[in-house]
């Protein structure tokens, strides 16, 4: 009997102790305020970009797949330097060398920066779902009169959209967690507030967690409505 | 395609280069309270930084990993004044030389070695060596070494120990005369003397560089022993770690644009 006092006691303080700790660190002087902060940043950032992303992947995927040497020469030199250079290396490089200098706010650069990041990789995801489409169907609505525009538009995209979308969405997600990133340009973005706090209480362990909790709800949140958004999608598929 | 895309580059150019031409606004500092309202670039985790948030609170705070990052912000018009520690910031104004120092003085605080708190044992082998430095003479030596008066810096000679247990000193090497890179060693006055002191102990020296942000926590995980990094001793960092008896007197200052 005593041992089980003991036990549930010593668990008992280990939560009290827990959720001090977790008071003291995050709730404590409003810094749990640089974390709404910082958590907003990082949304806004991330959806902004991920909208210029979509938009230069539209663009550069069908510049990829076109007949013309020039338009495709044009993708591929885009998406060879921006993928095999990192993020944060990027970033400061458009922050320090190419967007400050002309007095640009640094939000819109880590917009910017990250938008051009996502658009190489969303290229990439849209030019696969594009060509994962059977050839046949071309083929198909060519013979039926359609032009190539037409034949592209109605035919090979929606069947691309829906391969696409899987991957589509995790670049997102993983477009939230490359953001952590923004820092190395002063940007408060949520891995930032945690760092601020850290720095204003030296403690370590309940920041990062607590930062670390709140970037996997993101994700796991979003990738479960993805998951819903494509069983939608699925359902008329055959089979 | 080719000439419109010409085109395009063309008008883009100029839309920036116009963008660029108005934004550097001219600030007047007189006192340091006039911050307020100004937007200001900082190291993370410095008292530089403690000392904005606590005493302009409508300041706009960049929080930068170096006070290079910050200063290079100020150049380009990003922030309108930078605050840091007085030795950096000669540094990084000979350099530039767009940049300036304000006569405004208004902290007084003291750098010292930074050790785990309650390890009372190493603090009293460090301010052991720390004092034997002074009187020894090799402390004026270093001064003379890494802050001379025509500012030819002359890095002295490793002061090398044959222990055979090592010590990890943490420091974060972008802090010019303590810590820097000079090729691809890091050198300057804090080293020197985590070397000195290190002999003193009959240990062999590790130094582990790291962002000025991580190094309490690093040292907390126990990932490093001690920290010598022109850090100040404050209250708020007091309550986490125990500092050595200070070895340098230093200042925060402001650089502003010219």
């Amino acid at each position: 009997m005593d041992f089980f006092m003991d036990f549930f006691g010593s668990i008992g303080a280990f939560f009290s102790g827990v959720a001090s700790d977790f008071y003291q660190t995050m709730i404590k002087d409003g810094r749990w305020l640089l974390v709404a902060e910082g958590l907003w940043t990082t949304i806004y950032i991330a959806v902004c970009a991920v909208l210029i992303g979509t938009v230069i992947g539209c663009l550069l995927a069908l510049c990829k797949i076109s007949k013309s040497r020039f338009l495709r020469g044009i993708a591929n030199v885009y998406t060879t330097i921006i993928r095999g250079i990192p993020l944060a290396t990027q970033l400061m490089i458009f922050y320090f060398v190419i967007f400050a200098p002309m007095g640009m706010d640094r939000h819109l650069v880590a917009i910017i920066g990250c938008g051009i990041n996502s658009g190489a990789y969303v290229t990439e995801i849209f030019r696969a779902g594009i060509q994962g489409v059977d050839i046949g169907q071309t083929e198909a609505g060519r013979s039926l009169g359609l032009s190539r525009l037409q034949t592209m538009w109605r035919i090979v995209i929606p069947q691309a959209v829906k391969t696409a979308l899987p991957t589509y969405t995790s670049e997102f997600i993983a477009l939230i967690k490359e953001t952590s990133v923004l820092s190395f340009i002063a940007v408060m973005d949520l891995n930032k507030a945690g760092d601020m706090i850290r720095n204003a209480t030296y403690n370590a362990w309940m920041p990062l967690l607590s930062i670390a909790a709140i970037y996997l709800l993101l994700t796991f949140g979003l990738t479960k409505l993805f998951a819903i958004l494509e069983r939608r999608l699925a359902r008329s598929d055959r089979g | 395609m080719k000439k419109a895309l010409a085109v395009l580059m063309a008008a883009v150019f100029c839309m920036c280069s116009m963008v660029g031409c108005s934004q550097k606004k001219q600030v007047t500092i007189e006192t340091a309270e006039d911050l307020n309202g100004l937007k200001v670039g900082v190291q993370g985790g410095t008292t530089g930084e403690t000392w904005v948030k606590e005493n302009c609170p409508d300041t706009e705070i960049a929080s930068f990993k170096s006070g290079m990052d910050a200063a290079l912000d100020l150049k380009n018009g990003g922030v309108d004044a930078v605050v840091i520690d007085e030795l950096p910031a000669s540094q990084i104004v000979a350099q530039n030389s767009d940049l300036k120092i304000l006569d405004i003085r208004f902290t007084k605080e003291e750098y010292a070695i930074a050790i785990r708190k309650g390890d009372t044992e190493l603090q009293s082998a460090i301010n052991a060596a720390i004092a034997d430095m002074k009187t020894s003479g090799e402390y004026d030596k270093l001064l003379a070494a890494f802050m001379p008066a025509d500012g030819e810096v002359k890095i002295p000679d490793e002061y090398v120990s044959d222990g055979s247990e090592t010590i990890k000193m943490g420091t974060n090497a972008a802090f010019w005369p303590f810590e820097y890179t000079e090729g691809n060693q890091i050198v300057g006055f804090d080293i020197s003397m985590s070397q000195y002191v290190a002999q003193h102990m009959g240990k062999k020296l590790e130094v582990v560089n790291m962002d000025f942000d991580a190094l309490i926590g690093a040292m907390q995980a126990g990932s490093i022993d001690f920290i010598a990094a022109g850090m100040s001793v404050t209250p708020e960092r007091l309550e986490n770690v125990d500092f050595s008896d200070p070895y340098y007197e230093s200042e925060q200052v402001i650089i502003v644009r010219k």
